[in-house]
């Protein structure tokens, strides 16, 4: 028998506390649209994708009023575009990105992810057509982001593609200057990219992946706010070992949420279920930021010292009490701590207590990377490749995912805001300290060799 | 059902003001009359306690026998409110096989809240399982567990509800009850 209070409680979460499943993606497998013909391939693209998720939104829509909990995105991922681009040119890959974007219109969904490239250890041709179009494809589609993996931890950092990403970067920026660049919300670069992930910008279906698949990316910033208010509400005192457990447990609720939903939609459409990625993913509305959790856990100022360590627990124990509701846990699983999309965050770095330096540091312990992060426009390549160098060292070093989407914005300076509105949100552009002095360094060029597997004490 | 040939199956409503023991003096009673329970539902609602029992009986034991013992067995005469009937054949002893929703509202407390509400839902075919209302800081609550006709769309029965609600200030909500399980139970739903 259902307890009252838990009735209530659960009612609670959900319309108070922003309890929602924040993505339900459908990874599809374009593999066997590879033709050399590019008409056809676009024409095979389009058709598998209209097929298998014509009813996504319906059926995301059904479960939704079912179960009362909001479905606020529907996506697709599809397997990297590089692999689909195999012998053609800059053109077909301007033509795919069309596609592309007019298939998520004709099905409804707002985002597709995958116009992506696994190019760790080196580029086919195919994959550096794809990287050299994306400036043109960015500016000229609404729906399309794309990823590019440059490093991981088995083989290193390709440092070629780091450059080479720096470049594109900047390009990009400057082909949607009239939108403050925001092609570059949509081009993420990582290290150890999974091939799960629901979460935009960097979903994709990896080669790994089924033929069709559901991935689902819960949230739960609010949620777990809350739980803590109560807790230390009770208990003024609590401890660290008191504060994880609360954790544990509310994020156990918002992955059984996930998995839930993910089970009943895939079931409905006939494809396989694949994971529940239970990243904690904030908005720009008050009440669902990563960052106010800090703030609850006694930081005065998000950024100070103990930013580091209060978001470390945060996502330990988030991981922890997910990996005990769900054996189908998967994708980035963290705190993500995106500027933009996260008010009190952007509201720190506006204020100058939140920096590009101590967001690094946070990123070694937490998902994903330097993300949604404004930059100076006249920011050079060199210096944006070098900061994804970094970045991509801390993955690549400590075995994790890390990620740099930061946006260049042309003729904006340190201090300006930048605002995009919706889930994209709004962040003032942030400072990168000793700007255009580490040419000589990432020019090198080459591969930063693999870490050490053995022999890590 | 759990009959034997010559038992007689008897629905017991026992209603008092709570005090500790009356499951004591209620069941001694059943026992004295040979009686066997299979069944029992209790609960205390603002210090009134009521149970159903359903218990089974050797033949020859009336349901006024049972009625006429339990209620002696109260602390003094008047003390437990008894009813006693019969189960009729062909009644069913399980719950349908039908797809169990929560119906939550909440809102001003208001004479008729639970009757319009009600009267909407036997419209509809919706059958109660489980109902629970209550006043907390002043709002009226009604929680329920109800089961829906295949044939009723879920989406038309929300949107008039929504509108049954708005009518009179409450919020009415009706939601699958696996999500509560979901969010509270260990046990993964439909494991």
């Amino acid at each position: 028998m259902l307890q009252c209070q838990s009735i209530l409680d659960t009612l609670e979460m959900i319309q108070k506390e922003h309890l929602d499943v924040r993505c339900v993606t459908m990874g599809i497998n374009l593999f066997d649209c590879i033709c050399p013909e590019a008409e056809y391939l676009c024409r095979r693209v389009r058709d598998k994708i209209v097929s298998k998720a014509s009813r996504l939104v319906r059926e995301c829509e059904r479960v939704s009023r079912k179960y009362g909990i909001p479905v606020v995105n529907r996506r697709i991922a599809i397997t990297p575009a590089g692999f689909l681009l195999a012998g053609h040119g800059r053109e077909t890959a301007l033509s795919l990105g069309r596609t592309l974007d007019e298939a998520c219109r004709e099905v409804g969904v707002d985002l597709l992810g995958g116009f992506s490239a696994f190019v760790q250890k080196g580029m086919t041709a195919g994959e550096e057509t794809l990287i050299r179009s994306l400036p043109a494809v960015l500016s000229q589609t609404r729906r399309l982001c794309a990823s590019i993996n440059v490093a991981s931890s088995t083989a290193g950092i390709n440092v070629d593609a780091v450059l080479l990403m720096g470049e594109i970067i900047r390009q990009t920026a400057e082909a949607t200057a009239a939108q403050d660049g925001f092609g570059c919300a949509k081009l993420v670069v990582f290290a150890n990219i999974p091939e799960d992930n629901p979460f935009m910008a960097g979903a994709l279906c990896g080669p790994g992946e089924p033929e069709c698949v559901i991935n689902i990316g819960v949230s739960g910033p609010g949620v777990i706010k809350r739980a803590l208010e109560r807790l230390l509400a009770e208990r003024p005192n609590a401890t660290f070992q008191q504060i994880a457990e609360r954790i544990k447990e509310t994020a156990f609720r918002v992955t059984r949420v996930g998995e839930l939903i993910g089970r009943e939609v895939s079931t409905a459409l006939g494809v396989s279920f694949g994971i529940v990625d239970l990243s904690l993913a904030p908005t720009p509305q008050v009440g669902d930021s990563v960052g106010e959790i800090l703030q609850v856990l006694g930081l005065e100022k998000i950024g100070a010292p103990g930013s580091t360590a209060a978001i470390a627990l945060l996502n330990d124990a988030v991981k922890k009490g997910g990996l005990f509701a769900s054996s189908s846990v998967g994708g980035l699983s963290g705190a993500f701590i995106p500027v933009s999309e996260d008010a009190m965050l952007a509201a720190a770095a506006a204020a100058g207590d939140l920096t590009l330096e101590k967001l690094e540091a946070m990123t070694s312990v937490c998902s994903v990377g330097l993300d949604m992060i404004v930059i100076p426009g006249d920011t050079d390549a060199a210096t944006i490749a070098a900061l994804i160098a970094d970045e991509m060292a801390i993955g690549v070093i400590n075995k994790k995912t890390t990620a740099v989407r930061v946006i260049p914005a042309p003729g904006k300076k340190v201090g300006d805001t930048v605002s995009w509105g919706g889930l994209f949100g709004s962040a003032p552009v942030m400072a990168v300290r000793n700007s255009g002095t580490s040419a000589a360094f990432i020019r090198h060029g080459g591969r930063i060799p693999a870490p050490l597997q053995s022999l890590t004490n | 059902m759990d009959t034997m040939p010559d038992s007689q199956c008897y629905i017991i409503s026992v209603m008092s003001v709570d005090r500790v023991g009356i499951i004591h003096d209620i069941t001694e009673q059943i026992l004295a009359l040979q009686g066997n329970i299979i069944g029992l539902s209790q609960t205390v609602m603002r210090g009134y306690f009521t149970v159903l029992v359903e218990a089974l009986f050797p033949a020859g034991v009336k349901a006024e026998d049972v009625m006429e013992r339990i209620a002696q067995g109260g602390h003094r005469p008047g003390e437990l409110q008894v009813l006693v009937m019969p189960r009729q054949a062909g009644v069913p002893t399980g719950k349908p096989h039908a797809e169990t929703y929560v119906l939550t509202a909440r809102g001003p407390d208001r004479p008729g809240t639970i009757h319009r509400i009600a009267a909407f839902l036997a419209g509809h075919d919706v059958n109660f399982e489980d109902l629970y209302a209550y006043l907390d800081s002043g709002q009226f609550i009604i929680l329920a567990q109800v089961t829906l006709p295949s044939s009723l769309p879920l989406e038309r029965l929300q949107l008039d509800l929504e509108m049954l609600g708005r009518a009179s200030d409450m919020e009415i909500i009706v939601q699958h009850e696996n999500i509560f399980k979901a969010v509270n139970e260990i046990k993964m739903v439909g494991s």
